[in-house]
């Protein structure tokens, strides 16, 4: 029954095939001569695990404007109200889905996107480097993908955020991530959360270590503004679409956890 | 913490009264009714990784419920977010309750158009207590819970039906004696 189990993951995992930019998102394969003094620019390096072909990715989510949601919380109602007869009708034992558990496909503005490892800036045998184009605004953490697309867990349990201004480089540090049933060869994870977690599904576990204003900037970026992200906890949040939930890897003074509480490590105190 | 409690013990109380309230609205532990828990037929050990319930020798019976209320809220079901596209998000973060049934009639009914709707109906129901059980393990573990074994019978009376009466149940069991028998450590 576990083998038939560990190949429905498969079929259950979000489709990694169909990878397409979010909206508003490049990704640059070559260093830009000048910045763009509308956009926000993200530099990270991540880690190259890898499940199978895929690549084990961060989802980034920037918190979007009020209208942003508004206008995409109305939509979704209203794509919701004309589904609903078929819904009703296809209903198993009566129950409806309600609207949070209503696919919709939204074709207004996007939030968040995976960083995919396939479209770097440096390429690197345990790192890549990416360069990445995108709105400005504050951006969290969210979760890991399996390939270029889809969720797979969320950083649910505690992350971090940071704010990516425009005209400049906001220097992530470097991102980690891989399957965290049994150790894993990923540094700076939390891992070996149990082997029988992998028995219904993937658990991935994402770490972070800061940039540092010490630290070297990429000789392709050196003319530009690059300055190190200042990260700031985030307490528990939902996302019941996620096949599993987890939290980032503490973060020595940003992020720490007292039980199940997250610690704002700047404060030493509990993040509602 | 003392939050987190009055925000529990607020939101059990929502059901009504309960008989014997003692602390902040909770019940008196006493007066909660719990299922068989015995482990010492073999085979409930070894299906102990399906059927568990969880215990932390540290905890009250009010912060048990804390706990348990907050891990619980993660089996709320919703539909996989697009990724990339669009995840509402706004602050300060609400977390919701869970009242849902399960994920996967909503999250992941293509399945049954890859296999026969009646090995779906079997496996389905198998992959969901997987994938809630995971869940409640990776939020509970780091606060100092274990898990024990228990009939298969005795876990889905503290699994299903109302959601604040399984509360209950499973925060006398974590927060009472410890077991002799039926740690899971796999």
């Amino acid at each position: 029954m576990k083998r038939l189990l560990l190949a429905l993951l498969i079929l259950l995992a979000p489709a990694p095939a169909i990878a397409r930019e979010a909206k508003g998102v490049t990704a640059l394969k070559v260093a830009p001569a000048a910045l763009d003094p509308t956009k926000a620019y993200l530099l990270l390096q991540t880690s190259r695990a890898k499940s199978g072909i895929f690549s084990i990715e961060h989802v980034l989510l920037r918190i979007p404007t009020q209208a942003e949601t508004d206008g995409y919380m109305a939509a979704k109602k209203v794509a919701y109200a004309k589904a609903l007869p078929n819904l009703t009708k296809k209903a198993k034992d009566g129950r409806v889905p309600t609207i949070e558990e209503f696919a919709f496909d939204y074709d207004g503005p996007e939030n968040a996107f995976n960083t995919k490892n396939g479209n770097f800036l440096i390429d690197g045998a345990e790192m890549r480097t990416l360069l990445l184009e995108v709105p400005a605004g504050t951006y969290v953490l969210y979760g890991t993908s399996l390939g270029s697309s889809g969720l797979v867990t969320c950083n649910c349990l505690g992350t971090v955020k940071f704010e990516a201004k425009p005209g400049q480089i906001t220097n992530m540090g470097s991102l980690y991530a891989d399957k965290v049933h049994k150790p894993s060869p990923v540094p700076h994870l939390e891992d070996n959360v149990g082997p029988s977690m992998f028995s219904y599904g993937f658990i991935f576990g994402a770490g972070l270590v800061p940039a540092s204003a010490a630290d070297p900037v990429p000789d392709l970026l050196k003319a530009l503004p690059v300055i190190p992200a200042e990260y700031h906890a985030v307490g528990l949040f939902h996302e019941p679409g996620a096949a599993s939930i987890n939290r980032l890897a503490p973060v020595p003074g940003v992020l720490g956890y007292r039980r199940g509480a997250v610690i704002d490590e700047r404060t030493g105190d509990p993040v509602q | 913490m003392r939050g987190r409690l009055m925000i529990a013990a607020g939101w059990l109380a929502c059901s009504g009264p309960l008989a014997g309230q003692t602390v902040e609205g909770l019940p008196d532990p006493a007066t909660i009714t719990v299922p068989d828990t015995s482990a010492s037929d073999p085979e409930v050990l070894k299906e102990g990784y399906k059927f568990f319930y969880f215990h932390n020798p540290s905890v009250s019976f009010a912060e048990a419920s804390a706990d348990i209320a907050e891990c619980r809220s993660f089996l709320a079901s919703g539909a996989p977010p697009s990724v990339p596209g669009f995840i509402p998000w706004t602050e300060p973060i609400k977390r919701k309750q869970n009242s849902g049934p399960g994920m996967f009639g909503a999250t992941y009914g293509l399945i049954g158009v890859g296999i026969t709707a009646g090995l779906a109906a079997i496996i389905m129901p198998k992959m969901e207590r997987g994938v809630r059980n995971n869940k409640l393990r990776r939020c509970m573990e780091p606060r100092g819970y274990s898990r024990f074994a228990l009939p298969e019978a005795s876990w889905k009376v503290l699994n299903q039906g109302d959601e604040k009466q399984l509360i209950l149940m499973q925060a006398r069991l974590a927060s009472g004696p410890r077991p002799v028998l039926g740690e899971v450590t796999e």
